[in-house]
């Protein structure tokens, strides 16, 4: 609003051109100041009018400008470059729920055929993604990893659990998708089962097909919680050419199974060429807190030699590192020497045993010992042993260690299992009923301290048990008819009956109820 | 130089002071005992391999040269199995008494008889594991970047400080004394415990945080900080899964932090003049009981 002490050059609401005016009528910088000041009704410092006036260049000044060196031509004729059209890849599917990551899939899944119907949240069936194809209805369960191995606790469900909802014609085949990949177990798992699985190299082969831009991913993601009917009435995307509309399913991966482990390198086009460095090329990781480390689990074909694999959910928290060299030293009350002290010393056995998987092993041992380890060629010295090492003889493992301790010159007694000596034969006595393993060569495959070990080992003992009565591979059923303890028991004790199975180094046949 | 079997005797420690000449192929007059490998057929490989192994961990090299050869004549089908190779190279296996052609000098004449197979010529290159590592200066120590599992002869120091070799019941005493080396191991152990020689003359043992020898803590905590620095500057990766494997597997609780440190204690030539150490198995049913079982505990 103007005031009557308004200079005549004030421009309303541009104090640009105002500035500019006055300067062009050689109003001198001070009544310029002023003019402004009156202008304004706000009650501006002078200060600050005064570093407006002097920030705002005159029209000669600014021409200077075009001597300012340019990181390019003012001018050019070349076309600018296309912006690629970004698409979604495995890498935006580490952070989502299973249940957002189902909605992204079944939105790339419903590119290629069919729709796509999801449970309700409260629905509790093992599957998130069921496919309605033209002529048959797919169960799926998305597995979404953030550079950790889908595992065969990830897959149980869709094994011994529920796999249909009402909603749904029940399924007449079963997957399990990831953008991760699958440990050995978990893929021997669902392939018993009859279960299709793919890993993070299938999804981005269906990814770069489907080409799903980020938009038609925020979308599902925000509006699809809720929407009933087939998510790509929530976007407007193409679709797949029927031409190249391949089944899915029976796609290659386009990413190897060794570099699905890579974790964040891992699911753009462009990064290819990084996505086969060698795990030990020169790819640092950091390894402390809890990160894992990428390792191919097994060979592929034409396998390298030199190259160690690994399953990497084996691996232990690496943070452990630094939580040892920080603990050197302290007193802590659950400490080894605290221990020790309490008699019960805490030196491992460090005793390896040879495993299993040995394929020397398959073809000189045919029965080892649950408890202890140790292989046998013949049934019948491996029977003999069960009974020693189960303390059904005094010639048990404990027995005979102290049997063995007895007949020594020397005047110590030390644990077969870890290794620790005392003088005192009491306190070794003490400490080999109390020792982990009580005297097994095993490492860490058992913990019997514990009631619930004790409970454990039991349920071992009658594994060897069902295993000579039914013989190998072991169903459901022969737990449930030979053994003291039924299969509920193991599930509960071990989480599957397949895994009991595995600590007891023997076949599974499946849920053969 | 690449590995390869070498047919030719070694000596062998026996009771009294004795030794024996033993030449190849005959039965092992000694513990089974040393690194442990097998040769397989594997489908993702078109030759056979060398495999280590423990539980999930596998890694492949190609077998040392001539090795599959004998392997065959003395009457391991296709050459394939289980091996051991000890301290001073000797590679041993175990032959099946009804296919092995010297069973009328084998102490046991059923099960499996331990056979001394040649010896170990050359290292043995694992690529990404490097089992033949930098030793630490004398007096020093590091992380041991070997296999921390079925990888050397297993030892154990007694509380009264002598190196013996255990399996099940059995003691063996090494032929040798080694006080330099039982000395350098209670530097860095209170406590008896296992010590490990390989088949390229290494030393490690495991050391629990809370039972490191006074004075040695600094010691074992920066050989842990450098070794850390270099895995993660280098990516080697698989160092850092092995040691952490070995906290894991000897850990008692659900924290491998609580677990035993492969540490490396340097190479034998550091200790006693380089004696390797050797057991004199001076109980003859030791033969007989390792004979009854294919894969047994060292």
């Amino acid at each position: 609003m103007r005031t009557p002490d308004t200079p005549g050059w004030y421009v309303e609401d541009d104090v640009a051109a105002s500035v500019k005016k006055a300067r062009k009528s050689d109003t001198p910088i001070s009544s310029i100041i002023w003019g402004l000041e009156a202008a304004f009704s706000d009650d501006t410092p002078k200060e600050r009018i005064k570093r407006i006036v002097e920030s705002i260049p005159d029209e000669n000044t600014q021409n200077g400008n075009t001597d300012l060196p340019l990181s390019q031509p003012p001018a050019t004729d070349a076309e600018p470059r296309e912006q690629p059209a970004r698409i979604i890849s495995i890498q935006d599917i580490s952070y989502l729920s299973p249940r957002e990551a189902a909605r992204v899939i079944g939105l790339t899944l419903e590119q290629f055929d069919g729709n796509t119907v999801r449970p309700r949240a409260n629905d509790s069936a093992a599957c998130n993604l069921y496919w309605r194809r033209q002529k048959s209805t797919v169960g799926i369960r998305i597995i979404p990893s953030v550079g950790k191995t889908v595992t065969e606790d990830d897959i149980l469900p869709l094994k011994e659990g529920k796999t249909s909802i009402d909603s749904v014609q029940s399924p007449s085949q079963l997957a399990a998708v990831t953008n991760g990949k699958f440990s050995e177990k978990a893929k021997n798992t669902v392939e018993e089962s009859n279960i299709q699985w793919y890993d993070g190299g299938h999804v981005e082969a269906w990814f770069r097909r489907a080409k799903i831009p980020p938009g038609a991913l925020g979308a599902v993601l925000e509006n699809g919680e809720n929407h009933q009917g087939p998510l790509d009435e929530l976007v407007d995307i193409s679709g797949i050419a029927n031409d190249i509309s391949l089944d899915p399913f029976e796609s290659s991966r386009v990413i190897d199974e060794a570099d699905l482990s890579r974790g964040s390198d891992l699911g753009s086009p462009e990064k290819g060429s990084s996505n086969h460095r060698s795990s030990s090329g020169g790819e640092s990781r950091q390894t402390g807190g809890s990160e894992h480390i990428a390792q191919p689990d097994s060979p592929s074909k034409g396998g390298e030699t030199g190259t160690l694999y690994a399953d990497p959910s084996e691996d232990g928290d690496y943070g452990a590192l630094d939580r040892f060299v920080d603990g050197i030293g302290s007193d802590s009350s659950s400490s080894v020497s605290s221990q020790e002290q309490n008699g019960t010393p805490q030196d491992s056995s460090n005793q390896e045993k040879t495993t299993p998987g040995d394929d020397s092993a398959e073809d000189e041992s045919e029965y080892e010992c649950a408890i202890c380890g140790a292989t046998y060629a013949q049934y019948q010295n491996y029977s003999a042993h069960i009974s020693r090492c189960t303390g059904d003889s005094p010639d048990s493992k404990a027995s005979s260690q102290n049997n063995a301790r007895d007949h020594k010159q020397d005047s110590d007694y030390e644990c077969d299992n870890c290794g620790a000596t005392y003088s005192d034969h009491q306190e070794f006595s003490a400490h080999v009923g109390s020792c982990k393993g009580g005297g097994s060569d095993s490492e860490t495959d058992f913990e019997w301290n514990s009631s619930e070990d004790i409970s454990r080992k039991e349920l071992l003992f009658e594994l060897i048990k069902v295993k000579s009565k039914a013989g190998e591979p072991v169903t459901r059923r022969d737990l449930n008819n030979y053994g003291d303890y039924g299969a509920p028991q193991y599930e509960k004790e071990f989480g599957s009956i397949q895994e009991a199975l595995d600590v007891a180094n023997m076949d599974f046949a499946g849920d053969q109820s | 130089m690449k590995p390869e079997l070498r047919e030719k005797p070694t000596s062998v420690p026996q009771p009294d002071g004795k030794s024996v000449e033993l030449d190849p192929r005959l039965p092992w007059p000694s513990a089974y005992r040393g690194s442990q490998y097998s040769i397989v057929s594997h489908e993702d490989f078109n030759d056979p391999v060398l495999k280590w192994e423990q539980r999930d961990l596998q890694i492949y090299t190609k077998p040392p040269a001539g090795l599959r050869r004998v392997l065959v004549l003395l009457g391991k089908e296709g050459g394939y199995g289980s091996i051991r190779i000890t301290a001073a190279g000797e590679i041993l296996t175990k032959v099946p008494a009804e296919d092995y052609k010297h069973i009328d000098k084998a102490p046991i004449d059923s099960g499996w008889i331990p056979v001394y197979v040649g010896k170990l010529r050359g290292d043995i290159d694992f690529n990404e594991v490097d089992i033949d590592p930098v030793v630490p200066s004398k007096g020093r120590i590091k992380v041991w970047k070997g296999f921390p599992f079925n990888h050397g002869e297993r030892w154990t120091i007694s509380s009264d400080g002598n190196l013996v070799w255990k399996w099940r019941d059995y003691r063996f005493e090494s032929a040798f004394d080694h006080p330099e080396l039982v000395e350098t191991y209670q530097q860095y152990r209170g406590r008896a415990g296992r010590l490990y020689i390989t088949e390229n003359d290494h030393i490690w043992v495991n050391v629990p945080r809370d039972d490191i020898g006074a004075g040695k803590e600094t010691a074992v905590s920066n050989a842990v900080s450098k070794w850390k620095q270099e895995a993660d500057n280098e990516g080697d990766n698989a160092t850092l899964r092995l040691v952490n494997r070995r906290l894991v597997a000897t850990s008692r609780g659900d924290d491998p932090a609580t677990g035993h440190l492969p540490i490396h204690l340097g190479q034998l030539g550091h200790f006693d003049d380089g004696v390797i150490p050797r057991p004199v198995v001076d109980d003859q049913t030791y033969f007989q009981a390792v004979c009854d079982y294919e894969e047994v505990w060292e």
